[in-house]
């Protein structure tokens, strides 16, 4: 139940409401209780209607690269 | 979609597994893994995981499904509610078919008449409150950390807005008290946690130091197959070494101080209390009440809904399936009477139930 999946954010409403972007569907979340700064293009976590989360892509793309280094190994 | 097809990667996960493996013999004994959240659950059977594993590396479900944990009582009060007169009831759809303990559901009420209504956020109950004004509008609170906050922001919206009509049964739980009582218990033996991912996005590392100060690994780990994987090698990284510590195999999703906007918010609006957990009996402090201040929402005050007496289901093993103490084919109503056409134990009503996976799965 504590299903979340990550979306981009296409637009915001000036009642901190996110359309974010998922796969080609487009859902509502809102905003009020994620605790950092997003804007348009960022990629966040959803939950049961809010976002809880902005995913970390630098940190996502470096780890990433050190799973595909050790393929090569 | 980003985000989830890199986590798919055969070529990398076909690494990881070698790796385990490499892992599983230098440590040349059985080990045993608990993971304790549902997501967890349904995604290592979908994906097939226990399957390509070493035999001695053993994957057990734990209390991580909150229908499941969700007491015979509570289900009882959930229908208690939803058939009082001039009450629209708003859950989330997994609940609706868990059976309570004199065999009824939310389902079968619905069926009868009642205004049942399964929503998809606390957002959708209160915009059925806003639309319904003479009616009154329940909201069943399930979940654990990752849920409570949103919760807990409606909440605040309803005072902030004047939305009088909008209570919310709380049953919600919280995961660090029920992970001491499996470290605490005699008959389970596990030598790691695979810890809740999106529990943590919210909570962060805090609550989980008693697993590694008890000898344990604990390893907050994704969703995807390349994350479990990879969180089951840390986890054996740290049985090899003896070095038992919090490590984050999530950490595109999750802080070491998780959202301390959410969990403001949730002390804000919510107090710790004891809660019922099916399996695992009453936890101190593992429940969450409204605050003195939010008590108007709370639907039991408003409702003056009496202590119900239960028992359990009989025959029904969901409570030592939940404990990690037995598998879904220990149970002798497993796939015969109970089946997910007809569940007789909430592990086989949600999708994340172990019993549901099993069936599915295994």
């Amino acid at each position: 139940m504590c299903i979340g999946f990550p979306g981009k954010i296409m637009s915001i409403d000036e009642n901190n409401y996110a359309v974010i972007d998922i796969g080609g569907t487009r859902r509502e979340v809102c905003l009020d209780i994620i605790d950092e700064q997003v804007g348009i293009g960022d990629f966040v976590l959803c939950h049961a209607g809010f976002a809880i989360h902005k995913v970390d892509e630098a940190e996502a793309a470096e780890k990433l690269a050190l799973l595909r280094e050790l393929l090569e190994a | 979609m980003k985000y989830i097809d890199e986590y798919r990667d055969g070529a990398i996960a076909e690494h990881l597994r070698e790796r385990i493996e490499q892992q599983a013999r230098r440590i040349g004994r059985a080990v045993t893994l608990m993971e304790v959240c549902g997501s967890h659950t349904y995604a290592i059977g979908h994906f097939g995981i226990r399957k390509i594993l070493p035999e001695s590396v053993r994957l057990i479900s734990g209390p991580g499904c909150p229908v499941c944990v969700t007491s015979g009582r509570d289900v009882e009060t959930a229908l208690l509610l939803a058939g009082r007169k001039k009450v629209i009831f708003t859950t989330f759809g997994d609940m609706l078919r868990v059976p309570g303990t004199g065999g009824g559901s939310l389902a079968k009420l619905r069926a009868e008449g009642a205004d049942i209504r399964v929503v998809a956020s606390t957002l959708e109950a209160v915009e059925i409150a806003k639309g319904n004004p003479s009616k009154e509008v329940v909201f069943m609170g399930i979940g654990f950390e990752t849920t409570s906050p949103t919760v807990a922001a409606m909440v605040k919206t309803c005072t902030g807005r004047g939305i009088g009509n909008f209570s919310v049964f709380s049953v919600h739980k919280v995961i660090p008290p029920a992970i001491r009582v499996l470290l605490d218990d005699p008959e389970l033996a596990i030598d790691g946690f695979i810890c809740p991912g999106h529990v943590s996005t919210i909570i962060g590392f805090a609550g989980y130091a008693d697993i590694p100060a008890r000898g344990k690994a604990a390893v907050i780990t994704g969703f995807e197959p390349v994350d479990i994987l990879e969180g089951i090698s840390m986890i054996l990284a740290q049985i090899i070494n003896g070095a038992y510590a919090i490590e984050n195999q999530y950490t595109r999703a999750v802080k070491p101080q998780g959202n301390t906007r959410a969990m403001e918010l949730l002390e804000e609006v919510f107090t710790r209390a004891p809660a019922e957990w099916r399996g695992l009996g009453i936890i101190p402090g593992s429940g969450l009440v409204f605050r003195d201040v939010f008590s108007s929402f709370n639907a039991l005050a408003r409702f003056d809904v009496p202590i119900l007496e239960t028992t359990d289901i009989m025959g029904c093993m969901c409570g030592s399936i939940l404990r990690g103490v037995a598998t879904p084919h220990d149970c002798p109503l497993f796939r015969h009477a109970c089946n997910p056409q007809n569940p007789i134990g909430p592990c086989m009503v949600s999708r994340e139930g172990t019993c549901s996976t099993y069936y599915k799965c295994h």
